[in-house]
């Protein structure tokens, strides 16, 4: 089967991948927070390697969409400001990762 | 579709870096080695030196860790409030085990063969305990570090036993090393994670 035969439907979950997420910054960004249950800013900036600008960027645009829930909490009696992944967010990521797949297969199909 | 995605591998990961600090094997250590020189010291209130390593574990880890890494919570509220109660299980059955032991040999109620090796042994049931806890969460959470600290606890004792050194003198020796280790972790971890600047956490 050729990349061409495979029709306009085929090429839907290309079409379908969520740019929100589909940047490498945020997608680590959204990892991390689907790995754990919240995380504050520290930890965002040492485990992707971002600068803090970028990294207050990403953030930035993810909470825009609705993907990260942005709160400021008392842990132990000191005042943190935690990032979640939102409903909206679980969804994304897991509607993305479905369409990651579907890509890759279709891709996978198309080297034959 | 599953609304689910599977990110265990990624939450082991930062879990692991986030235990590699050494603080747990530092307050360990500073625990036994606290309560062998009050052995040592044979006064009473010295024992409140076996206590230091307890209290340090928090403060070490929100003047240290924290900082450098970054603040996380793995669980949700609910299973949060689910480990604490393991733990504090995990602490009561420990010392329940120990009392017990003593209330038993104590009223004499033991097989006398029993007995015999408990007064010989008594030091090697005394640092099964912490042992016993450091291999039950090394278990529960996957770093297996800490079964090379319960090992030394139980070898470093062992050996006291076997060449006749003198108790508190061997208890100090596994505290002292359970410290230095978790000092070189530690030490490990400050160079890999150099201190961040005060704001980054409160940009907004």
């Amino acid at each position: 089967m050729t990349f061409a035969e495979t029709g306009q439907d085929a090429l839907q979950p290309i079409a379908d991948i969520d740019r929100a997420i589909h940047a490498p910054a945020r997608l680590m960004i959204l990892a991390l927070l689907a790995a754990v249950d919240s995380t504050d800013f520290t930890l965002l900036l040492t485990q992707t390697g971002l600068t803090r600008g970028n990294l207050a960027s990403h953030l930035s645009k993810l909470e825009e969409v609705g993907y990260i829930t942005v709160t400021k909490e008392f842990v132990d009696r000191v005042p943190r400001t935690l990032y979640r992944l939102s409903e909206a967010g679980q969804t994304a990521v897991a509607t993305y990762k479905a369409n990651m797949q579907q890509v890759v297969a279709l891709l996978s199909a198309s080297q034959k | 579709m599953s609304q689910t995605v599977d990110f265990e591998q990624l939450k082991r990961k930062l879990y692991l870096s986030y235990h590699r600090d050494g603080i747990l094997d530092l307050a360990v250590g500073l625990t036994i080695l606290g309560f062998g020189i009050s052995m040592a010291m044979d006064v009473g209130a010295t024992i409140v030196f076996s206590w230091i390593g307890l209290f340090l574990y928090a403060p070490l880890k929100s003047a240290i860790t924290i900082p450098r890494l970054g603040f996380v919570q793995f669980e949700s509220e609910s299973k949060r409030k689910t480990n604490l109660i393991y733990r504090l299980v995990l602490g009561l059955g420990t010392f329940a085990l120990f009392f017990g032991l003593v209330i038993f040999l104590w009223a004499d109620n033991l097989p006398p063969d029993f007995t015999t090796w408990l007064r010989q042994y008594h030091m090697l049931v005394l640092g099964a305990l912490p042992a016993i806890a450091l291999a039950v969460t090394a278990w529960r959470t996957g770093v297996y570090r800490l079964l090379v600290d319960a090992l030394l606890i139980v070898v470093i004792i062992l050996a006291g036993i076997q060449l006749q050194i003198a108790e508190p003198t061997y208890v100090m020796v596994a505290g002292g090393v359970l410290s230095l280790i978790g000092l070189g972790l530690l030490l490990s971890f400050m160079r890999r994670y150099p201190a961040q600047k005060e704001a980054d956490n409160d940009l907004r």
